[in-house]
């Protein structure tokens, strides 16, 4: 079926294949999504290392669409070490958010930019290890005791 | 297909420990906050006490620094970025609180806005942002600095070029780390996560307050349609 509305890239490098998708992760787009990344794992003679999906693209999600992002992502866990999603839209951050969490996938993250994801891909922690490591290490470099906010003294 | 983990396939310790945290943070805010549970399932016990520790010494550093009402506003629009309704609208509404109590006036951001906001692309939002707090006082122009400059950080930027940047990159990276916690909460959050909560009467004189100004913007958003 063509989908005049979607349009999907993939790109494989060394390590990673990139996926861009353009369009409403709807139960259709969101099915045509898992569909093509299931097809390309099932080509590729090795697994890629890491996987990453570019939303920047996506106008946005519906309720429909999560049954088959939630396949979609237990597919892309079990075939790669990391994977990393872009989105520019706080609402799909917070979609795929809910799916890595409720499959439990530590090795995944949500970004608002390539580049983050980008690092996040060749890192080594796990989601929850690297986000306290970075608060602790944000917290060591405060000037600690810092005295009570002037307006809060009343 | 697996289903997500519930409160009820924690083991008992962790359950017990749950409903202490449960009491504790109802007696501290005024209704329990319903993620706690959700560190004893990444944690061991003597792990999860250690975070929500850190947790707390951390946020009680950005609230003598920011302000209650400034470090509420910005840790809930950093969880607005990530996606998560629950943390966006219990800080917004907490910041909004402090700021009724002090000036008797509603806050420029409305948490019940917090979905439409997510819906938005991330300069969307910020432009979004920046023109309500502006357009409704121009003292609040160093709080749309520091939303731009916490946007700037969560878009990677370097950190040191700004004196507010090791206490926006804490609050950042604090909720990163709690949206492992919070993100599949789905009551609605219409309670503020902070001890401002406890005051009842100001709650209710906020949502009242909140609820002209909505009803009063619906009207006029038909008249013009």
């Amino acid at each position: 079926m063509f989908d005049s509305d979607l349009s999907i890239g993939i790109h494989r490098g060394p390590d990673t294949l990139t996926v861009s998708f353009a369009g409403l992760l709807d139960a259709r787009g969101s099915e045509h999504l898992r569909s093509t990344i299931e097809q390309t794992l099932n080509v590729s003679r090795t697994a890629p290392s890491h996987v990453l999906i570019d939303l920047r693209g996506c106008r946005g999600f519906e309720l429909s669409g999560r049954g088959s992002l939630m396949e979609m992502h237990r597919l892309i866990s079990s075939s790669c070490q990391r994977s990393a999603y872009v989105a520019e839209r706080a609402h799909l951050r917070g979609c795929m958010q809910w799916v890595v969490h409720s499959l439990d996938d530590r090795w995944s993250r949500i970004c608002m930019t390539v580049e983050l994801a980008e690092q996040w891909l060749t890192g080594h922690k796990d989601r929850l290890t690297d986000n306290h490591d970075q608060a602790a290490v944000a917290f060591r470099s405060l000037p600690h005791r810092t005295p009570a906010h002037p307006a809060d003294k009343r | 297909m697996t289903r997500p983990l519930l409160r009820q396939d924690l083991p008992l310790h962790k359950r017990l420990l749950a409903w202490f945290f449960d009491v504790g943070s109802a007696h501290t805010f005024g209704r329990s906050v319903p993620w706690i549970w959700q560190i004893l399932r990444y944690y061991t016990v003597r792990d999860a006490l250690q975070k929500l520790a850190f947790m707390q010494r951390s946020y009680a550093q950005l609230l003598a620094f920011f302000g209650q009402r400034d470090a509420n506003i910005l840790v809930g629009i950093g969880a607005t970025l990530n996606g998560c309704r629950y943390c966006s609208a219990v800080h917004l509404l907490a910041g909004s609180l402090y700021h009724f109590r002090d000036t008797g006036q509603l806050f420029a951001l409305d948490e019940a806005h917090v979905p439409s906001w997510q819906r938005l692309s991330d300069d969307e939002f910020l432009r979004e942002l920046e023109q309500r707090l502006l357009s409704a006082s121009p003292q609040e122009t160093k709080l749309a600095d520091l939303i731009r400059r916490q946007f700037a950080l969560k878009r990677g930027a370097p950190v040191g070029a700004h004196p507010d940047d090791p206490y926006l990159v804490l609050s950042n990276a604090l909720w990163n780390w709690l949206l492992d916690c919070t993100i599949s909460i789905e009551e609605y959050a219409d309670h503020p996560a902070d001890p401002i909560g406890k005051d009842r009467a100001l709650l209710a004189a906020y949502r009242r307050a909140r609820a002209q100004v909505r009803v009063s913007s619906d009207a006029s958003k038909a008249l013009s349609s």
